[in-house]
């Protein structure tokens, strides 16, 4: 019944690892093959609890995604350094980025890998995110890196962000959401949205590489940022952002919603900007907070959102991953599995309502 | 706070100098869009251009609920193929354009493609307004991004023109095949391309074994460049029309052909290649050959028979010359000798003369019926054991006095070592006497003749060699031809019909032999010889028995007139003139004779007189020589019906000396006879009593 509800719903990708494959962690390099039963083994139960949450669609929780969404693709590359920019979270602590020092640039990994192990062990549709081109920008050094010009970097970066996509696709992902927090960052950053607008053309570019059927199974995540339980732009208003969030040309959009002060009020800005050939996944769940939702509240949470967005265009997901940084322990994989649960039943929920009208 | 500060700063800075390359970025890709964009509309106005003047038809149909199909758009060439306009048709459901049984047919194959979801191609044979049209239709089903089935693209390729083309390409190709000429085609290298029946069964090679091989395989090496001169003709253009020439077979042997080479051109007039047509025309040829040369055997029988009547012509001339010439004699001294008293040697004279006419009469008649026998196939021999010295001598005897009296001097060679020949020994003489003859006639006067016998080999040669006056190397060839005479005018020098020669040669070649003449040239003199087989030689003695009463009467041993002393003879002639003379001759010999004059007074005489032998004639009127002897032989022997008896008639064939054999004669002589022939046949028969 779930498979078939009207209204569909998604996680956004990432789960708590285990606290074994964690320490591990702590401890030796994520590259180490001596993980890799540990991997396999955290993949295997992270689907099997997904798929008994009754998800209609499922990711591998990103467990073997070290160290963090960010940076899956390019850690442990050559040609960079460690000392990239720091990303500051609200809850005061920062992430950080490599840096590049040498082109040309290459992915050390993509992300179908993980597909490949997911959909042995997958019994329902697997989705699989990706980092956006315009987060991995940012790996450019200031000054320009000699006989490897900025614009040569762009470049690069597309053709390795349309590989990773197709390679997706072509396996068989669901979906293909890719991950693009940074937005809001890019307005927190410059306030004149010139950055943000830059960062839209550079995803656009990629996502033109696509058919437009392709990109129906193409989305674009956009959060605060979700770490240790707070955000890195989440002082920055959705109206700065999803009028331009709307211009990249993908079929679907995941908008963290349930952690909203205001949700109406980014509802509607919503209805005023999304297309007619896009659909928007509203979050529904808030992975930062550690209340874990009843199916009543998400329902609530469907319905008022159906109240602004056509049902035909709605969906629903989780504000964020549950845990995108590896070592984000804040969160644990029962509270997780318990709030995607909410968020499968209280979507069901809300759809029955609203097949029943 | 002051490290955030930097390192916000720092990441703003980056990020907007990245914001540059993005925009940059997006401006190029912003033009190239734009190109693309520009390309595109352009490719999409070809495209209209394309789908409005394409020569195929070219429609796009909407997929329905139930398998129905609607009309998007047709081209200008659906229009055109179907007369109906574009209002007619789009928006309509193919059921309502498309009449039965077609519109089956379509949605059939318009539900493959969607089920199957692939193209689906058919030929299609509609009746258009303009006609009937053979097409290749293809369907191809288009999906939405979804995977559903939303359109199907058709078109219609007409294939009329190829299928006419195509039908007609077989026909000509099934006329090749069957055609009974070689038809090839080839590069302007002389590479065959192609090989019909006709050429294989012409040549002898497969297809398989000549194709993309040079046509020169088949000219003979002796024609040399022929080939690279036909296609120096064919490179300017040239058709080369029934070029009768050689080729070879795979077997290697030739046949004659006449060749019709034409250029092949491609599409833009460049010559590519060449047909070649080869007919096999070694029968014609030969035929033509065969034809000629009847023509000319025709022209060389007609100018021979021209020739043989002109020969024939002046041989009755001859003829009657030679048969006047002694009447003539024999008339003027029988006249002489009855108008007057005379002396006795005039008388002697006179007779001399008669007698010798007489004898040459009596050899031309003698020789035309030898050659009538000749020809007629029904001379015979009377072969026996013969001794050719013998034979010789005799012949030479009968022409020494001849020889004598013209001052020629005989000279005879006999090789006593010559062994005996099985033959006629009377046409062996008449043999040797005929080139003794013809020596002497040539012979001038004071000449020589010489006679030669020698055994050589495994045979007898007998040659006669004279100093006469030679024979023209041109006539040499034609002297055994009979009526031949290498004097022909009427002014010859020397008589005779021209008939001994052919007669020699055909007696010596029944005889196994064989007769050549050989001569310097005029007044060079002659040589005739004649070869005879030698006789195998056998224990015993000869069986004399056997041997011809002319035999006995050639042979120099037998006396000229026997006596008949005491022999009674019955002689039956109805002509008184014959019964006298043969009463005189054998008379003069001592012989009693009986004269009658007809069968039955014959008859009568035997039973009186009971006669020791009988001579009758056998042309008589009412009973004539067989009737009557076959009355004598059904007499008893007391009666007389054993009487000997010999034919004595003008009836000188072999037949009717068969026949007087059959009818109960012992002997048959022919009519005119010599003295001394006859008393010997009587003398012969008397003694057999």
């Amino acid at each position: 019944m779930l498979a078939n509800m009207m209204i569909p719903t998604e996680p956004i990708g990432s789960i708590p690892r285990p606290i074994p494959l964690i320490q591990a962690l702590e401890k030796i390099d994520g590259t180490d093959p001596a993980l890799d039963e540990m991997y396999d083994e955290a993949i295997r139960d992270t689907i099997q609890r997904f798929e008994a949450t009754g998800s209609p669609v499922i990711t591998d929780g990103e467990q073997r995604k070290y160290h963090n969404f960010w940076t899956y693709c390019v850690h442990g590359l050559p040609n960079t350094a460690p000392d990239g920019f720091k990303i500051p979270f609200s809850a005061g602590h920062t992430r950080r980025m490599p840096r590049l020092t040498g082109g040309p640039f290459r992915y050390k990994r993509y992300a179908d890998a993980y597909l490949d192990v997911a959909l042995r062990y997958a019994k329902v549709p697997v989705k699989q995110a990706v980092i956006s081109p315009s987060a991995l920008s940012l790996m450019y050094p200031a000054d320009e890196i000699p006989g490897y010009p900025r614009d040569q970097f762009i470049g690069d970066l597309l053709a390795e962000h349309e590989k990773e996509i197709r390679s997706c696709l072509q396996k068989g992902a669901h979906k293909v959401q890719i991950d693009f927090t940074e937005g809001r960052l890019a307005v927190k950053i410059d306030p004149t949205g010139n950055l943000l607008h830059r960062f839209i053309d550079l995803n656009n570019m990629a996502l033109s590489r696509f058919s437009a059927e392709d990109r129906t199974r193409i989305g674009v995540h956009t959060c605060p940022g979700s770490d240790r339980d707070s955000t890195h732009s989440g002082d920055v208003d959705y109206a700065e952002l999803l009028p331009s969030l709307f211009e990249l040309k993908a079929g679907n959009f995941y908008v963290a919603l349930a952690g909203e002060k205001d949700r109406v009020r980014v509802l509607k800005i919503i209805r005023q900007h999304i297309k007619p050939d896009q659909r928007v996944f509203v979050g529904v769940v808030a992975p930062i907070d550690p209340h874990v939702d009843t199916a009543e509240e998400v329902r609530d949470r469907v319905l008022e959102a159906a109240e602004y967005v056509p049902v035909e265009q709605l969906g629903t997901c989780d504000d964020c991953g549950f845990s995108p940084f590896c070592d984000d322990t804040t969160t644990t994989r029962d509270t997780a599995f318990a709030k995607i649960r909410a968020r499968v039943m209280g979507t069901a929920l809300a759809a029955e309502m609203i097949g029943g009208r | 706070m002051e490290e955030v500060e930097s390192e916000e700063k720092l990441l703003r800075s980056v990020a907007l100098q990245n914001a540059e390359s993005i925009l940059v970025a997006r401006q190029r890709a912003e033009e190239q869009l734009s190109a693309a964009q520009e390309a595109l509309q352009a490719r999409e106005r070809e495209l209209s251009l394309i789908y409005s003047n394409v020569s195929d038809v070219i429609f796009y149909l909407a997929a329905e609920a139930g398998g129905r199909f609607r009309f998007v758009s047709v081209n200008q060439a659906f229009v055109a193929a179907t007369g109906l306009s574009e209002q007619q048709v789009v928006g309509k459901l193919v059921d309502e354009v498309i009449p039965e049984p077609s519109r089956s047919k379509v949605l059939e194959h318009y539900a493959a493609a969607a089920r199957e979801r692939r193209s689906v191609r058919w030929e299609e044979t509609t009746e258009y307004p303009s006609g009937t049209k053979v097409g290749e239709v293809s369907v191809t089903p288009i999906f939405d991004a979804g995977g559903a089935f939303t359109h199907l693209i058709g078109t219609v390729h007409d294939v009329t023109e190829r299928k006419r083309a195509e039908e007609m390409r077989i026909r000509l190709a099934a006329v090749v095949e069957s055609s009974d000429d070689a038809i090839l085609s080839k590069t302007l290298d002389g590479i065959i391309i192609t090989w019909n029946q006709g050429a294989a069964r012409i040549f002898g090679y497969t297809a398989d074994e000549v194709v993309g091989k040079s046509v020169t395989i088949l000219i003979p090496p002796e024609l040399g460049n022929e080939e690279q001169t036909i296609l120096d003709r064919l490179r300017k253009g040239e058709r080369i029309e029934h070029f009768e020439t050689v080729r070879m077979r795979k077997d290697g042997t030739r046949l004659n052909v006449s060749l019709t080479v034409s250029p092949i051109r491609d599409a833009s007039g460049v010559i590519t290649g060449a047909s070649k047509i080869a007919r096999d025309i070694t029968e014609l040829k030969r035929a033509a050959q065969e034809r000629e040369s009847l023509l000319e055997a025709e022209r060389a029988a007609r100018a021979e028979a021209e020739r043989a009547s002109l020969m024939k012509d002046e041989f009755l001339a001859t003829l009657s010359h030679e048969l006047r010439t002694p009447l003539n004699a024999i008339l003027g001294w029988a006249q002489i000798l009855r108008s007057r008293e005379h002396e006795d040697e005039e008388l002697a004279e006179g007779l001399s003369v008669i007698e010798r006419n007489t004898k040459v009469q009596t050899q031309l008649i003698e020789d035309l019926l030898d050659m009538s026998r000749i020809i007629s196939g029904k001379l015979r021999l009377d072969v026996q054991r013969v001794d050719v010295q013998d034979v010789v001598k005799a012949a030479v005897a009968s022409v020494r006095h001849s020889a004598d009296a013209k001052g020629i001097r005989l000279q005879v060679v006999l090789d006593p070592l010559a062994g005996p020949v099985r033959g006629d020994s009377n046409r062996l003489q008449q043999c040797f006497w005929n080139l003794l003859s013809n020596a002497i006639r040539f012979t001038p006067r004071g000449g020589t003749i010489q006679v030669g016998l020698e055994p050589v080999n495994s045979h007898i040669e007998v040659c006669v060699v004279d100093s006469g006056q030679g024979i023209k190397a041109e006539f040499l060839p034609y002297v055994f031809e009979r009526f031949r005479q290498a004097d022909g005018s009427t002014t010859r020098r020397h008589g005779g019909l021209g008939l001994g020669l052919s007669i020699v040669k055909h007696l010596v070649e029944l005889h196994g032999g064989a007769v050549r003449a050989m001569s310097d040239g005029e007044a060079k003199g002659a040589t005739f010889c004649i070869e005879l087989p030698v006789m195998v030689m056998h224990s015993g003695e000869p069986n004399m028995a056997r041997q011809h009463p002319r035999g006995i009467a050639a042979s120099s041993s037998v006396p000229d007139h026997p006596s008949l002393e005491g022999v009674k003879v019955l002689v039956v002639d109805d002509e008184p003139d014959a019964l006298n003379l043969l009463r005189r001759v054998l008379e003069e010999c001592g012989a009693q004779v009986f004269g009658a004059t007809s069968a039955r007074e014959g008859m009568s005489l035997l039973r009186r007189e009971r006669p020791d032998m009988i001579v009758s004639d056998i042309g008589m009127p009412g009973e004539d020589g067989y009737e009557f002897i076959r009355h004598v032989r059904a007499l008893s022997a007391e009666e007389g019906g054993r009487t000997p008896a010999a034919a004595l008639t003008a009836f000188a064939r072999a037949e009717d000396r068969t026949r007087a054999l059959r009818a109960g004669y012992q002997t048959h002589v022919a009519k005119p006879v010599e003295p001394t022939e006859l008393t010997a046949v009587v003398a012969s028969l008397a003694m057999k009593r």
